[in-house]
């Protein structure tokens, strides 16, 4: 068969390369999520969901006082001392990074959703999970931290695990 | 002659070869360019993330917990013969037990899928650049994509069933009819719809009953190889292996798929709808930060049209040509016309009956039915899509390549609902824009 019949090598190469920026272009222009990118000194976009009884189920250990606060216990038998520190709490985002937050349940919003429907005598499962978005500054990231999410959970292994400081939160309608 | 010349003449004649070969290629390198682009894409939509998720999703449940079994020597609970099951096993017996091994098996069949129908493409149409175009296709179409990264049977039955296909419709020798039957019996092993192309390999014997009667005495190869796996695995389990066992096994799994006729599982759809994608199934979907990562079984739409307008063509054209060849006959240049016209239809008759013959089942049956049983006639519909665009390629070269370029552009749009990249919530709808698609 002759080349003719094919059609010009040119017409062949200009219809790959227009195929080929086309094909390029709409895979690289598919709507990626924007990641954001976790580092001490940032502020971040993190959305929550949370159940009224979190307030007392969460827990953390650290023996350092940390930017953002501290959290309630120094070992995991003994407490610190009371104090108007900020109390620091275990919190874990729906892309599944955990970071301790200081006071969330203090916040106005949150803390009008908690007394509509407070947790005494309830159980777990009867409470309605709600979202929370919260623009938070990440201040440090010790590595000597244990969690619990349940009051009567044993404590984790030492985890590495982010501090934020709370610019703003908002309750997800 | 002496071997120094012997050996230089050979050099000489494989360089004529190549040199008589070149304008051939440099005429149709476009083409080539294209398809061996799309092949590439195809395969790096496959290989993507392979491991992710890390948890099994959809059947994933039954067949590597199964799998499992054959390892842990305890009894297969799934309903369907052990051969797949065994090949996820095999990965994972050899390598590790994580998701990666689990998928590697249907990976692999996936990609020799892809081989396959080029092979399958070449021989029918005698044309090489029909099976690259095949290849092309088959590696940029979504269905084929997600069953290749996936821990299901469906693309490992395919995978088996195109290689039969490729035997059965080029069956001129007696070691094609053999490894037909060897195929069709790794089918079987795999799904018990294997057994669909049965006969088509009667078929091709008939056709050639000169030179393939006794090739009839291979069709025992079909049950040898069905009762040398399913023996296999009942030995694995502990359980008595003898071709009785067998026998009660294979009796207990048929009663168990004859009464699977409720139709309730929302996934379920008859045969018909698979024909417009009224419901592809979603395999996975994950939300990660910022968006989501899904997988679809959903085809690339331009190809899936392309296949119903192929079968529609066909089923017009071939009756027609048929009568028109048939009144031809009684004129004086009949026979050779007829001989003529067989000749040209053979390449789209066997494509036509490999389409239907797996259809078949659920036409007739009222056994549960899911899209993804439409898995090995859309490869073949898929060959038969290969075949018209090599027609359309040596009337308007250009416009055929740009046709394809298209398909290409389709499939850079959904690659991510396939190949599972992350997207945003509004482009994963805009790609799959129906509820009954998401």
């Amino acid at each position: 068969m002759s080349p003719a019949r094919h059609g010009s090598a040119l017409g062949q190469a200009l219809i790959l390369l227009v195929a080929i920026g086309l094909s390029v272009a709409v895979f690289v222009l598919r709507g990626k999520p924007q990641v954001q990118v976790w580092a001490v000194g940032t502020t971040v976009e993190a959305k929550f969901t949370l159940l009224t009884s979190d307030r007392f189920d969460v827990d953390c250990v650290c023996a350092k006082e940390l930017p953002a606060g501290k959290c309630d216990y120094k070992t995991p038998d003994k407490r610190f001392d009371r104090s108007a520190d900020p109390s620091l709490k275990p919190y874990v985002t729906v892309n599944q990074k955990m970071v301790l937050l200081p006071n969330l349940f203090d916040l106005p919003d949150i803390r009008e959703r908690y007394k509509k429907e407070p947790p005494a005598g309830r159980p777990r499962k009867a409470l309605k999970r709600f979202a929370v978005t919260c623009d938070i500054e990440l201040v440090d990231q010790p590595d000597d931290v244990r969690v619990r999410f349940g009051r009567r959970d044993k404590w984790s292994n030492p985890l590495r695990i982010w501090v934020g400081k709370i610019n703003d939160c908002k309750l997800e309608p | 002659m002496t071997q120094s010349s012997i050996e230089r003449s050979r050099v000489r004649e494989a360089f004529a070869r190549w040199r008589d070969a070149l304008p051939v290629v440099r005429a149709d390198l476009g083409l080539m360019v294209g398809c061996a682009l799309l092949v590439a894409f195809g395969v790096m939509l496959r290989s993507n993330d392979l491991p992710f998720p890390s948890a099994m999703t959809f059947d994933e449940n039954h067949f590597v917990v199964n799998a499992r079994h054959y390892l842990a020597g305890t009894p297969d609970t799934n309903d369907h013969p052990p051969l797949g099951k065994l090949l996820i096993a095999s990965a994972i017996y050899l390598f590790r037990d994580s998701s990666r091994f689990w998928r590697l098996a249907p990976f692999i069949a996936g990609l020799l899928s892809i081989a396959i129908v080029y092979r399958l493409a070449s021989r029918l149409f005698s044309d090489h650049r029909a099976g690259w175009i095949a290849a092309a296709l088959l590696a940029v179409d979504g269905f084929y994509i997600a069953y290749g990264r996936t821990a299901l049977l469906d693309g490992m039955l395919a995978m088996f069933m195109l290689a039969a296909a490729l035997f059965i419709a080029d069956a001129t020798r007696k070691r094609d009819v053999f490894a037909a039957c060897v195929f069709i019996g790794l089918a079987s092993s795999i799904k018990f719809t294997g057994i669909v192309l049965i006969p088509a390999l009667v078929l091709a014997i008939a056709l050639r009953h000169r030179t393939l009667r006794w090739s009839v005495l291979a069709l025992p190869i079909i049950p040898a190889v069905y009762f040398a796996q399913f023996s296999l695995g009942l030995y694995l389990t502990g359980r008595p292996a003898g071709p009785l066992a067998v026998i009660e096994a294979t009796r207990a799994l048929v009663a168990h798929h004859q009464a699977l006729t409720a139709m309730t599982n929302p996934h379920t759809s008859t045969w018909f709808t698979w024909l417009v994608l009224l419901r592809p199934i979603l395999l996975r979907f994950d939300v990660v930060e910022g968006g989501v990562r899904a997988m679809t079984m959903l085809g690339n739409p331009l190809l899936w049209l392309s296949v119903n307008v192929s079968l529609l063509l066909l089923l017009v054209r071939l009756p027609q040509r048929f009568v028109a060849s048939l009144a031809a006959r009684w004129s004086v240049a009949g026979p050779r016309r007829m001989g003529r016209w067989l000749g040209a239809a053979r390449p789209w008759a066997w494509l036509a009956l490999f389409w239907l013959l797996p259809v078949v089942p659920w036409m007739v049956s009222r056994r549960d039915s899911y899209i993804y049983h439409y898995l090995p006639s859309y490869g073949f519909g898929l060959v038969l899509v290969a075949g018209m665009v090599l027609a359309a390629y040596r009337r308007a070269p250009l416009l055929t390549l740009a046709a394809l370029s298209v398909v290409g552009i389709v499939a850079a749009f959904y690659a991510p609902v396939w190949a599972q990249l992350p997207l945003t919530q509004q482009a994963y709808e805009l790609r799959l824009p129906f509820e009954a698609w998401r």
